[in-house]
């Protein structure tokens, strides 16, 4: 954990021998260890380290089930912080944390790794096991119209 | 005797006679010339080893060497005088049969050295026994016994040269594939090396060029997040509506009769033929468009050849040929004022050129 603190990037696999990421690393560490759940939402909830946050939300998307997945991960589009993406060709790109978890909610591969399948949201919703979104834009815009 | 044993001192020796001189005296020489002749037979090779074979004598001569008699010395000598007499005499035939007489020369004057040296070596051991000297010999010859075990092969000529080579193309083929190997392992160092410096030198950039600070221009960092996530709603509505038309339209289809069903079926087949007549009207127009194209184009080339024979007829397509000179209608004309047109004054070139035609 020490050493995903200091993580400086996320990303797969890169350079000509497809060297992997220390993050990369990291989450096969984290899959190794299988740390139990309120470890990961510790990990998951807190604000200091983004990349460690990255971390916890990938193992995440990879280990629990698609409700707790939506539940979880959606309320953390509000965060809009940068993180450093390291691309196939080695050089760095930079991607919001949103969109990084809208990656984990809509592709099936992300950093190399292939994300297990997703119920689509609307499946779950019409089971009812699911409440529709709430973006936090529409509750500004509800406030707007309201004022 | 022979030229091998003329330097040393050594009388002529009859086979089946005594020898000349005192027992004593012939002991010593006798001796000396056998062991000269077991020095000399290594350097000889194999043969002369395989054929002296003094420890054949020599060994039971030793066992029994305790009487010590006369007789059974004198017969001991004899039959070692014949051996060295035999290995003499092959000596002389390989030396006969190769080398000068300058490497025989050399050769000899070896060998006498060298016996001297072990005569001298032995001369105070001599009289102890002579047991300890054949025991030196066999052991010279078991020495020589084990060189000898390297069993012979034999190798036709014609495959000699070939397996020298060989041996000398694996030597070579080693020595150059151990080179080969280090060079390989320098240029794999140097390209590991080359890699990494490389991949450090591409992190430090290109961490430099990325920057995911967040302190900076929050503002517009949010109003950039605001966009996605507008996006993203958007995304979501646009989905969530592609779903429900798709579900209303199947549960049309699925509330429909049998009739309403047939009916949507022709009406759809019906559809699909005029859009087929439709395309085929299409590619018909199209190409009557070319085809149209085409024959105009054919008419006006037909016309610009009939307005250019109009305006300078060939000599061919006029019936008055040479009657142009001829004409004043146009030279003798008032309004003219007497001026002659350019086309007056070229026509008897004209006239000529078409004349010549």
């Amino acid at each position: 954990m020490e050493k995903a603190t200091s993580l400086t990037c996320i990303g797969g696999c890169f350079g000509a021998s497809r060297k992997p990421t220390e993050f990369l690393c990291l989450l096969l560490k984290l899959l190794q260890l299988q740390p139990d759940r309120k470890m990961v939402d510790v990990l998951v909830e807190q604000e200091d380290f983004k990349y460690l946050r990255a971390l916890a939300l990938l193992y995440f998307r990879l280990t629990e089930a698609p409700v707790e997945i939506y539940q979880k991960l959606e309320p953390l589009y509000r965060d809009f912080r940068k993180l450093r993406m390291r691309t196939e060709t080695g050089s760095f790109e930079i991607v919001h944390m949103d969109e990084f978890i809208d990656t984990l909610l809509h592709e099936k591969e992300t950093c190399v790794v292939v994300l297990p399948v997703l119920t689509r949201r609307m499946a779950l919703e019409d089971a009812g096991q699911l409440p529709p979104r709430i973006s936090p834009l529409d509750n500004e815009e509800d406030s707007d119209s309201d004022a | 005797m022979n030229k091998a044993t003329s330097g040393a001192k050594v009388k002529r020796y009859f086979p089946g006679k005594a020898p000349e001189g005192s027992a004593e005296h012939d002991l010593s020489a006798s001796e000396s010339d056998s062991e000269q002749e077991t020095v000399r037979a290594p350097k000889h090779g194999i043969a002369i080893a395989k054929l002296i074979r003094p420890q054949d004598i020599d060994k039971p001569e030793a066992s029994s060497h305790s009487s010590d008699s006369d007789s059974e010395s004198t017969k001991r000598l004899l039959k070692a005088r014949l051996y060295a007499r035999q290995a003499a005499a092959e000596k002389e035939e390989e030396e006969e049969s190769s080398g000068s007489d300058d490497d025989i020369q050399q050769q000899r004057a070896a060998y006498k050295e060298q016996a001297a040296l072990r005569h001298h070596q032995q001369a105070p051991s001599e009289s102890a026994s002579s047991s300890s000297e054949s025991d030196s010999e066999s052991m010279s010859d078991s020495s020589e016994n084990e060189r000898v075990l390297l069993k012979p092969v034999f190798v036709p000529k014609s495959k000699r040269v070939a397996q020298v080579q060989t041996e000398s193309k694996k030597q070579m083929g080693i020595s150059a594939s151990s080179d080969r190997n280090r060079e390989e392992s320098v240029q794999l160092a140097a390209a590991e090396a080359k890699r990494a410096r490389e991949e450090r030198e591409l992190e430090k950039c290109s961490e430099a060029m990325a920057d995911d600070n967040d302190d900076v221009g929050v503002d517009a960092e949010f109003e950039a997040w605001r966009l996605r996530e507008l996006l993203r709603i958007k995304r979501d509505k646009e989905e969530q509506e592609a779903a429900e038309q798709e579900e209303e339209e199947r549960s049309r289809i699925q509330g429909m009769t049998e009739e309403e069903r047939h009916a949507a079926g022709l009406e759809r087949a019906r559809k699909q033929r005029e859009e087929k007549a439709r395309r085929r009207a299409e590619l018909a127009a199209e190409q009557a468009e070319q085809a149209k194209l085409e024959s105009s184009d054919r008419a006006t080339q037909e016309m610009l050849q009939y307005a250019l024979n109009r305006e300078k007829p060939r000599s061919s397509n006029s019936k008055w040929k040479g009657y142009r000179n001829e004409d004043t209608s146009r030279s003798q004309a008032l309004w003219a004022g007497g001026r002659q047109l350019p086309q007056a004054s070229q026509t008897p070139r004209h006239a000529a050129a078409d004349r010549k035609k």
